[in-house]
């Protein structure tokens, strides 16, 4: 089976590659990191009673904050799996890319591609399937008496720690699919990150349109998140499907570009 | 058996490659000559399906390159020795093989015929020219190919390098497989190529055996240079 | 000025105004904070009804998004230098390394400045046109903030700028100086600010302080001393970045 070799050389050349133990180390540590800071601020906020700042007070889903800004980690997961075929051989005498070996043993592009995405999606889920959760028993422990019994939570939030595993996923797909297309990952990157911070672009077009609703990062975020920024959101399963589709969208434009691109 | 028809690939509007056609035979070892910029590694890229040709055909045992099943059991290909810094030629190695379904015992096979053995765990970053490509012409082995294409292969080997690479791709022809051999240097090329093909500006100038090129001319340098009208200008390949 | 370090400064502006990703920074930068500002007016003058709108806020809340530019800017200036070996060729012309990354310093500088200004003037000219007379007259917003929050948004820009750079020249990759950078620019702050009040000495939140708008409130560090910290990150940084380059193989 040619499709499987292709799946194990790219896994091999993932499990290989020591940025990517950092992007995993950034999933598995800012995950949990932050929903510890943010449900500490929460917890402070309920001891005192000055709860003004706050935006969301909800104690059951507190620790999916995190998923977001660990979805960096996704990001520069799924800028790397590609960037790193165009990174120069040697610093010093200019030579060689790793995307001329890899061509030159994997010459048909878009099973090459199918592949990549593959084994992106399964690590990235592998990845958040264990922060998330993670993420989840961390914050009920910093609230301490303000928390839940676990079974509980989980049951209540179970749906949105499979969104927050598959918003990771697309996110690190759609880094993935504009690295393919520019062959660079600083634009992905820059985009990506910004947009998980306050002075997002979608945010900005939030306050403009109210199609902003239907970028990925906004109807994505529907499948984790209580609380949304746009009036009307468009719920955890029609927004998955948004973010999906523009995921697809973009795989699709980079595959064929990818296929017709002189190396 | 490689056979190029034809072959054409435009760059920027201008022909780097204009209607190109050779072939290279099994059992014997072909020399492709040509000065900087003739457009040797262009036709090599399409020969690799690394990049896509605007006319013509450029293919391996009768079929594009992008056709074959597993390409690095049936072609062997040196061309920058691509590959990432920060990885060890092992691993480099390992995932290059998984990919053709090649077993995993070849890598130490092909580090030990190339002399890397020693440096399998170091990181490719670190490694020196000669290393470089000595971890490529590893690579173009790992799936004993019947077809050899290695682009200026003696780049940066030592004396001692060099002869082995000689009588390594001479033993290789002799043993009934197809070598092509793309170079700068004459002298090289004469030692070790039965078949010659000369490009100069994207076309072909000349081609039969060196015997053939080379008749009415004093060396094989004096008949290049006559046949290609270049002034001696040093370095690498196009 | 030392005659060497006149011609490191030289050769480095040039090779930053030849730097193809260099001038597209730029011009992104530039054009991307007129669009922003024409967004953010949209914004802004849907939600004031029937009020005037003052401009300069507005045009100053693109700061927060333009200061991407200068960082990647910065961030390139020394990064590009290490995609294709060139490192080799410059410490081999200029082997002094201070002298080197001093000839670095004052070309982005001397790159970042008038981006930065050209940056602000179209943020307000954006603004201005967008809201036409729903527009808050300028001389009014002048003399109610003063031209020190749009001074403050140059000195912020190209601050950030510097900073990016003296981060990226341990990083030597542009990846790895992203990852750092904008999560310390932009997530880190909100997130320390809910748990912590010293959040406020972070680089971002500290160089604000240039360029808010308005009277300082109580407890806040205000605009000098808050252009202060933010210097102070920057030199800590370059002295880090000093010291790594010094010691470091090519």
């Amino acid at each position: 089976m040619s499709f499987r070799n292709t799946v194990a050389a790219e896994f091999t050349k993932l499990a290989s590659l020591p940025s990517v133990f950092v992007a995993l180390g950034l999933v598995l540590l800012v995950t949990p990191g932050v929903a510890a800071l943010n449900t500490s601020a929460l917890r402070h906020a309920l001891d005192t009673g000055n709860t003004g700042a706050l935006v969301d007070l909800s104690t059951i889903d507190a620790g999916l904050d995190g998923i977001p800004v660990g979805a960096i980690g996704a990001i520069v997961l799924g800028v790397t799996v590609i960037s790193s075929e165009y990174t120069a051989t040697r610093r010093g005498a200019g030579g060689g890319r790793q995307i001329t070996a890899t061509l030159t043993g994997l010459p048909r592009r878009v099973p090459l591609l199918a592949a990549k995405a593959l084994v992106l999606s399964t690590v990235t889920a592998l990845a958040t399937a264990v922060a998330i959760p993670v993420s989840v028993v961390v914050a009920q422990t910093v609230l301490g008496e303000h928390g839940h019994p676990l079974d509980e939570v989980f049951a209540e939030v179970g749906g949105s720690v499979f969104g927050g595993v598959c918003y990771a996923v697309l996110t690190a797909l759609l880094a993935f699919a504009v690295t393919v297309l520019v062959r660079n990952g600083i634009v992905p990157l820059i985009v990506l990150i910004v947009n998980a911070s306050l002075v997002s672009f979608s945010l900005l077009l939030s306050m403009v349109t109210p199609l902003a609703k239907y970028l990925p990062d906004l109807a994505g975020g529907q499948m984790f998140a209580a609380y949304s920024p746009v009036e009307d959101p468009l719920g955890p399963l029609a927004g998955g499907l948004v973010m999906a589709a523009w995921t697809a969208l973009f795989l699709a434009v980079a595959a064929a570009v990818f296929v017709r691109r002189d190396a | 058996m490689i056979d190029v028809a034809h072959l054409t690939k435009r760059r920027g509007g201008r022909a780097v490659v204009d209607d190109v056609s050779f072939t290279a035979s099994p059992g014997r070892v072909t020399g492709f000559l040509g000065p900087n910029g003739a457009g040797k590694t262009s036709t090599l890229r399409v020969l690799l399906g690394l990049d896509r040709a605007d006319g013509g055909t450029a293919l391996v045992n009768g079929v594009p390159y992008r056709q074959l099943r597993h390409p690095l059991r049936t072609v062997g290909a040196l061309l920058d020795a691509g590959a990432h810094p920060s990885r060890s030629a092992r691993a480099h190695l390992t995932w290059l093989a998984r990919s053709n379904g090649t077993p995993r015992s070849r890598v130490a096979e092909v580090l030990d015929t190339v002399g890397l053995a020693d440096a399998a765990r170091k990181r490719i970053g670190a490694f020196s020219l000669g290393m470089g490509q000595r971890l490529g012409l590893a690579a173009a082995l790992l799936g004993d190919p019947e077809v050899l294409v290695l682009d200026e292969p003696v780049n940066g080997l030592d004396a001692e390098g060099i002869r082995w690479m000689r009588s390594f791709l001479r033993d290789y022809a002799a043993a009934g497989r197809t070598v092509l051999l793309s170079s700068h240097l004459m002298g090289e090329v004469a030692e070790t190529a039965d078949d010659l093909v000369v490009i100069d500006r994207g076309r072909i100038v000349t081609r039969g055996t060196v015997a053939e090129v080379t008749a009415g001319h004093s060396s094989l340098e004096e008949a290049f240079f006559a046949l290609t009208g270049t002034a001696a200008t040093p370095g690498g390949g196009a | 000025m030392n005659l060497s370090l006149g011609h490191a400064v030289v050769a480095e502006t040039v090779k930053l105004r030849t730097l193809p990703a260099a001038l597209v920074t730029v011009a992104v930068t530039v054009a991307g904070t007129a669009g922003l500002a024409a967004l953010l007016a949209v914004a802004a003058r849907d939600t004031a009804g029937a009020e005037t709108v003052p401009a300069l806020h507005t045009a100053l809340q693109t700061v927060g998004y333009t200061q991407v530019g200068f960082v990647l800017l910065g961030v390139l200036t020394i990064t590009t230098e290490y995609s294709g070996g060139q490192i080799h060729a410059s410490l081999a012309g200029v082997p002094r390394r201070m002298v080197l990354l001093s000839g670095k310093t004052a070309a982005l500088l001397g790159a970042a400045l008038p981006t930065a200004a050209a940056a602000v003037a179209v943020a307000v000219a954006a603004v201005q046109l967008v809201l036409g007379e729903r527009a808050q007259p300028l001389g009014e917003q002048f003399a109610e903030v003063g031209v020190r929050p749009l001074a403050g948004a140059v000195a912020y820009l190209v601050l950030v700028g510097l900073f990016g750079y003296a981060v990226a020249v341990p990083a030597r990759s542009p990846v790895t100086a992203l990852v750092v950078l904008l999560p310390v620019l932009l997530l880190v702050p909100p997130l320390l600010d809910a748990v912590t009040d010293h959040a406020e000495y972070l680089p971002s939140p500290a160089g604000a302080q240039m360029y808010q708008p308005g009277p300082v409130p109580d407890g806040a560090l205000g605009p000098l001393l808050g252009g202060a910290v933010m210097a102070g990150w920057t030199v800590a940084a370059f002295a880090v970045a000093a010291a790594v380059f010094h010691r470091r193989d090519a």
